[in-house]
């Protein structure tokens, strides 16, 4: 099966969150609403997990939700205390954020062309890089997500825990520990672990690491 | 993070010593354990050893808080290992640490964590300084960390060094635009001020000439229904009715001053406000 180019893969997701309902339109459209809201409960305390149960209003935590969708994991860390930024591609994606507001800041990007002046305490990407199918750009975009990483700070990737890529559909290309692990320990990257969804059959689980240098 | 929460965070401290001489109250707040012993700091006292915890309360006030030369003394007799937990009375914005953490790096303490605090209104301090007698480099802590402090742990290797140099750099300069512009923000809010005041006593002064300029219409009023009720007023302008019409007047003008002359001496209908 050939894979849609980065145009169709853009066109494709823009066109998704316009008609898909606010969870399948970002999580899994195999699920109906009501399962994909477990999916994502379950999924956010993972992210709690990592992330850390402090807050501090004065001097609060910077997240950067890469790939955010229509912003469910940057509204529900927002309401923790922390600051977060949302980007994305898809306009529409971004637009339905917007409307909802809610704390975090929104900007419509790629994840490979972010650029901002801070570094965040943690960036996470949920389900996102493996629906970058070229392997260029994914390189691109997880070397730029490491890099907005500040030394301490923790980059958290959703992708499968096996090693060798694997090919689902037209539209995701799943990529595993030796891609990963080498790729961000080139960066200064320690790998902490994977751990996965452990929901129904799905095979993706949260990558962690911590920037060591 | 609770103020409570701060000496598990120091890790297994057997004694502490406190250079504040709060009496029990840092004791309380710090809920220190009883099976760590508890005194007060002598200069040149009883040995410090690694699992010595040093505690102070600094600040701003005086008869509350001590300052950075009085806990110097205490942190310089802390061994390699030994751990400092300085409570901070100044609201975060505006901390002035440098002075401490001259003090701190002269002791040989290495700052391992600063840990906003909830709660301040309860007991004044917006954070806490956890640092370390080190040797070497201690492991690098993140912000908001609530895993107890481990000295031991792998010390930062030259690429966490030059990231670590790296992102001060980066953040000191990018830090320079943000301090401008606060301080901007300052001055026009400082302005802003200043306009509103002058503009208040504008107003206040303008209110006082209307105040002013309302008095002497009321009075002028007054004096012209005082004028138009006296008896030479009346006498006059009847007269000068006569004069206008002077057939009518042969008759109304003798009749009128008649009339007067009766009402004379009896106060006049004062004109309504609209008159
Ligand atoms: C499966 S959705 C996940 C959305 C969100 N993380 C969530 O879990 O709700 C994938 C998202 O990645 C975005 N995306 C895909 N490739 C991207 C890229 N190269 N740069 C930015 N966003 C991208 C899509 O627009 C889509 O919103």
């Amino acid at each position: 099966m050939t894979l849609l180019t980065d145009a169709e893969a853009s066109k494709y997701w823009n066109e998704r969150h316009q008609q898909e309902t606010d969870l399948r339109s970002g999580g899994d459209i195999s699920f109906d609403e009501a399962t994909n809201y477990m999916f994502y409960l379950r999924r956010l305390t993972m992210l709690m997990d990592r992330v850390g149960l402090q807050n501090n209003p004065v001097a609060p935590l910077y997240l950067l939700d890469a790939g955010c969708g229509k912003g469910y994991f940057s509204r529900e860390l927002a309401k923790f205390g922390h600051q977060v930024d949302g980007i994305d591609g898809s306009e529409a994606a971004i637009a339905h954020c917007r409307e909802l507001g809610g704390g975090p800041r929104y900007h419509r990007t790629t994840l490979s062309g972010w650029r901002t002046p801070w570094l965040y305490d943690v960036v996470f990407t949920v389900d996102v890089l493996f629906h970058i199918l070229d392997d260029a750009e994914w390189e691109r975009s997880t070397r730029n997500l490491a890099s907005l990483v500040r030394l301490g700070g923790k980059l958290i990737v959703g992708d499968w825990g096996e090693d060798g890529d694997h090919v689902y559909g037209n539209y995701q290309v799943v990529r595993g520990r030796d891609r990963y692990l080498p790729l961000l320990d080139a960066c200064g990257m320690r790998f902490d672990g994977w751990e996965p969804y452990r929901f129904r059959r799905s095979p993706i689980g949260l990558y962690t690491f911590t920037r060591i240098g | 993070m609770l103020i409570h929460e701060l000496l598990p965070l120091v890790g297994d401290a057997q004694s502490v010593v406190e250079v504040s001489q709060s009496g029990d109250a840092l004791r309380e707040l710090l809920r220190a354990p009883a099976a760590s012993a508890y005194r007060a700091y002598v200069p040149d006292g009883e040995k410090m050893d690694a699992g010595t915890v040093v505690v102070a309360f600094l600040g701003p006030k005086p008869e509350a808080h001590i300052d950075a030369e009085t806990v110097a003394p205490a942190l310089r007799e802390l061994p390699v290992g030994g751990r400092a937990l300085l409570l901070l009375g100044w609201p975060v914005p505006e901390l002035p640490y440098h002075r401490l953490l001259d003090e701190l790096v002269t002791a040989g303490l290495q700052v391992l964590q600063v840990v906003p605090l909830d709660k301040v209104s309860r007991h004044g301090a917006h954070c806490a300084v956890l640092a370390a007698r080190v040797d070497r480099l201690a492991p690098l802590r993140t912000h908001l960390s609530d895993a107890p402090l481990d000295l031991a742990g792998e010390a930062p290797d030259l690429r966490a060094l030059l990231r670590l140099t790296g992102e001060y750099v980066f953040g000191d300069l990018l830090s320079r635009p943000l301090r401008r512009n606060l301080a901007a923000a300052g001055d026009r809010i400082k302005e802003q001020d200043e306009r509103i005041r002058a503009l208040e006593k504008e107003i206040a002064a303008r209110d006082a000439t209307i105040a002013k300029a309302e008095s002497r219409l009321a009075r002028a009023r007054n004096d012209l229904a005082d004028l138009r009720a006296s008896t030479t007023f009346r006498i006059g302008n009847t007269v000068v009715q006569g004069a206008r019409r002077p057939t009518r007047g042969i008759v109304s003008v003798p009749v009128g001053l008649v009339r007067i002359w009766r009402k004379r001496g009896t106060p006049g209908e004062r004109p309504g406000p609209q008159s």
